[in-house]
C-alpha cells in the first residue's frame, strides 16, 4: 500500500467516524428537542406546586451552567457568582421601580450589567491563578455585597420591593426560567463546538501551555467570564421578578454560589447535562427535607464531600463512563449509524 | 471628623490587628504547609466561641481561662478533618480540597445553627465595659488584652515551629513532602497535626472574637474574609509577616472606618487585599514559607 492509499484509507475512516459521531449527535438533540416541546405542556397539566419545583429546577440549571462554564470548562473556580446573580436581581428591581422598561428588557439588561462587572474586574482577577482567583472573587463579592447594605441609592439593608404591576403571572415564570435554562444550557454546548470551546479546555489543562500554543488566553477567560456573569446576571433578574423583592443580605448571598457549585459537583464537573443532572437532584433533595433547613444544608455538605470523594466525575459524569465502559455508547453509535444509513 | 477621632481610630485598629493575626494564624499554618485554602476556618473560629460559651458558662469561669481548655478540644476536633476528609484529596490538586472545605463549613455552620440557634451570643467577663488610657485615646481594656494574647500566642507559634522537633518535621513536609518522608517524617501524619494545630489556635481566636465582638452561626464567612486579607497581606504562609499585616489591616479599617463611617468599614480589607494581590501577587511581607 502505497502513502498516498495509507492517507485515503486513513481520511475514510476520519470520514466514517465523524458521520457516525454526527449522526449520534442529532438523534440525540433531537430527543432533547421532543423533550423541551413535552415540556412546554407542562403547565396545563402540572399543579402549581409542581410548576414552582420546576421553576427552582431551571433557575439552578441555568446556575449551574453558568458556574460550569467557568469551574469545569476553563478551570477557574470562581466562588464570586453571587456578585453577578445579585447585580442582575439588583438591576431589574431598579429598571422596574424606575423605569417603565418591560420585563423582558428589564432582565436582559441585567445581564449586560453583570456582564460589565466582570469586563470591569477581569483585569485584576485574571491576575490570580487557580485558588487565587477562587479568594479573590469571593473577596469581590462580598466587597459589592456590603457595598450593597450600605448605598442608599438601593435601599440599603432594606433592599427593593418591586411594583406588583409590572411584574409578569406566576405561569409564565415557568416558561421563562425554562428558556433561562435551555438557551444556557444551548450557548454552552454551542461555545464548546467553537475555537473558544478548545481555547477553555487548553486553558483548563495547562494555561502556560494553551499561551505558548499561541491561544489568547486573556481573551478566552475574558470571554467565558462574560458568558457566564450573563447568565448568573439573567439568571438574578428573573429570580427578582419572582420573589417581588432583592435585599442584599440574600440576594448577594454567597449560598448563590455554593448552590451553582454543589450542583455541577454532584452532577459532573465539565460535562454539558451534568449540571441538568445535579438541578434534578438538589430540587427533589430541596423538596425532600423542605421542612428541615439546616438539617438539608448539612446533609448537602455531606453529599459534596462524599462525592468529591467517591464520585469525582459525578453522576452524569460517573453513568458517561460506565456506559462508555460497557460498550454502550459505541452500539449507540453503530445503531444510529445505521439508522441514518437506511 | 477630627483628628483626635483619626489618632483613636488608629490606635483601636493597631490593638485588634494582633487580634486579626491570631484568627488568621490557622489559616496561614494549613495554607503554608498543605497549599490548603481552608475555607471552613471561620466556622472553627465560632465553633470555639461556642464552645468556650459552653463551658464559661457551665464552670463559671473566665473565658480566657476556659480557651486553656479549648485548646486541646479544638486540636481534637481538626486532627480527624483532615485525617479523613482533606488527606485522602491531597492528590487530587488544589481544588477538590478547596471545595470540600467549603462542604464542610456548610455542615459546621448548620451544627452550629442547628445546637445554638440564631441569637447573638457574646462572651462576657467582669472586665468587659473597661477601658484603659493610650496615647490621649482611651481604648477597651479588651482590645488591649487580645493584643497581648495575641502577641504571646504568634511569638510561641513562631518559636515552635522555629525550635521544636514537631515544627521542624511540620516545615519540613511543607518544603517537600516526597524527601521528607525519605528522612523518615510520615507526611499524612504532619498534615493531620498541623490541622489540629490550626484548629487549636482557633481556640484562643474564637474566644477573642467572642469576647471582643458579638457572634452568630453565620459570621463565619466575614472572619475567613479578615483572614484571608491578613494572610495575603502577611505573605502566604508566613507566620511572623502575620502580625504586621494584622496591625496593618487594623489600622486600615480603624482610620478609614472614621472617615468613610462604620457601615463600609468592612470594605476597606477587601480593598487593599485585592490591591496587594494585584500588585504583589506573594505579599507584602513574604520571604520565606511557615
Amino acid at each position: 500500500m502505497n502513502i498516498r492509499e495509507r492517507l485515503d484509507v486513513k481520511s475514510a475512516s476520519q470520514q466514517s467516524e465523524k458521520q457516525k459521531h454526527n449522526s449520534l449527535y442529532w438523534i440525540s438533540w433531537l430527543i432533547i428537542g421532543l423533550v423541551g416541546i413535552g415540556l412546554l405542556f407542562v403547565p396545563f397539566i402540572a399543579d402549581q406546586y409542581s410548576i414552582s419545583l420546576a421553576y427552582t429546577f431551571f433557575l439552578y440549571v441555568a446556575l449551574a451552567q453558568s458556574w460550569n462554564l467557568l469551574g469545569g470548562y476553563t478551570g477557574l473556580v470562581s466562588l464570586g457568582q453571587a456578585a453577578f446573580f445579585g447585580l442582575g436581581a439588583y438591576t431589574t428591581a431598579l429598571l422596574l421601580t424606575l423605569t417603565g422598561l418591560p420585563f423582558l428588557v428589564a432582565i436582559l439588561a441585567s445581564g449586560v450589567v453583570a456582564t460589565v462587572f466582570a469586563v470591569a474586574i477581569s483585569l485584576p482577577v485574571f491576575r490570580f491563578r487557580g485558588i487565587y482567583f477562587a479568594i479573590g472573587t469571593l473577596v469581590l463579592a462580598e466587597a459589592l455585597r456590603i457595598w450593597m447594605i450600605n448605598w442608599s441609592v438601593t435601599g440599603g439593608a432594606q433592599g427593593i420591593n418591586l411594583p406588583l404591576a409590572s411584574l409578569p403571572d406566576p405561569n409564565s415564570f415557568y416558561y421563562i426560567a425554562l428558556a433561562l435554562a435551555a438557551a444556557s444550557t444551548g450557548i454552552i454546548a454551542f461555545i464548546l463546538h467553537t475555537k473558544l470551546g478548545i481555547g477553555l479546555r487548553a486553558i483548563r489543562a495547562n494555561e502556560d501551555a494553551a499561551q505558548n500554543m499561541g491561544v489568547n488566553t486573556f481573551r478566552v477567560k475574558l470571554f467565558a467570564f462574560a458568558i457566564s456573569a450573563f447568565i448568573a446576571g439573567v439568571a438574578g433578574g428573573v429570580q427578582a421578578t419572582y420573589q417581588g423583592t432583592v435585599e442584599p443580605y440574600s440576594t448577594f448571598a454567597v449560598s448563590w454560589t455554593i448552590t451553582a457549585i454543589n450542583i455541577v459537583i454532584i452532577g459532573g464537573v465539565g460535562t454539558l447535562f451534568g449540571p441538568v443532572v445535579g438541578a434534578a437532584f438538589a430540587t427533589l433533595l430541596d423538596q425532600a427535607l423542605q421542612n428541615y433547613a439546616s438539617i438539608h444544608l448539612m446533609i448537602t455538605g455531606v453529599i459534596l464531600i462524599l462525592v468529591i470523594r467517591f464520585l469525582p466525575a459525578g453522576i452524569w459524569g460517573q453513568a458517561h463512563k460506565l456506559l462508555e465502559r460497557r460498550g454502550i455508547i459505541n452500539a449507540l453509535r453503530r445503531l444510529s449509524h445505521n439508522a441514518a444509513r437506511t | 471628623m477630627t483628628p483626635s477621632t483619626l489618632l483613636a481610630g488608629a490606635v483601636s485598629g493597631l490593638l485588634l490587628g494582633g487580634l486579626y493575626a491570631v484568627t488568621a494564624l490557622g489559616l496561614s499554618l494549613v495554607f503554608g504547609v498543605m497549599r490548603l485554602v481552608n475555607v471552613a476556618h471561620g466556622e472553627l473560629l465560632l465553633l470555639a466561641a461556642y464552645l468556650n460559651f459552653v463551658i464559661s458558662g457551665a464552670l463559671g469561669i473566665d473565658p480566657l481561662l476556659a480557651a486553656v481548655l479549648l485548646i486541646p478540644i479544638m486540636f481534637l476536633v481538626g486532627y480527624p478533618l483532615q485525617r479523613w476528609i482533606f488527606n485522602p484529596l491531597m492528590h487530587m490538586g488544589s481544588e477538590p480540597p478547596l471545595l470540600a472545605a467549603f462542604g464542610l463549613s456548610i455542615i459546621l455552620q448548620n451544627v452550629l445553627l442547628l445546637i445554638w440557634h440564631a441569637d447573638t451570643r457574646v462572651l462576657v467577663t467582669s472586665y468587659s465595659g473597661m477601658g484603659v488610657q493610650l496615647f490621649d485615646v482611651r481604648v477597651s481594656l479588651l482590645y488591649v488584652l487580645a493584643f497581648v494574647m495575641a502577641f504571646v500566642l504568634i511569638i510561641g507559634v513562631h518559636l515552635f515551629m522555629q525550635h521544636s522537633y514537631l515544627g521542624k518535621a511540620i516545615r519540613a513536609a511543607a518544603q517537600d513532602a516526597s524527601t521528607a518522608q525519605v528522612m523518615g517524617i510520615n507526611p499524612e501524619q504532619i498534615y493531620a497535626l498541623t490541622y489540629a494545630i490550626g484548629a487549636a489556635t482557633a481556640a484562643l481566636g474564637g474566644t477573642l472574637i467572642g469576647m471582643t465582638f458579638s457572634f452568630v452561626p453565620t459570621s463565619g464567612l466575614t472572619w475567613l474574609l479578615k483572614g484571608f486579607v491578613v494572610v495575603v497581606l502577611g505573605g502566604m504562609g508566613s507566620i511572623t509577616g502575620m502580625l504586621g499585616a494584622g496591625f496593618i489591616l487594623g489600622i486600615a479599617e480603624g482610620v478609614g472606618g472614621a472617615i468613610a463611617g462604620t457601615g463600609y468599614r468592612d470594605m476597606i480589607g477587601f480593598l487593599i487585599f485585592i490591591i496587594v494581590l494585584v500588585l504583589r501577587p506573594a505579599g507584602l511581607f513574604s520571604r520565606s514559607r511557615v
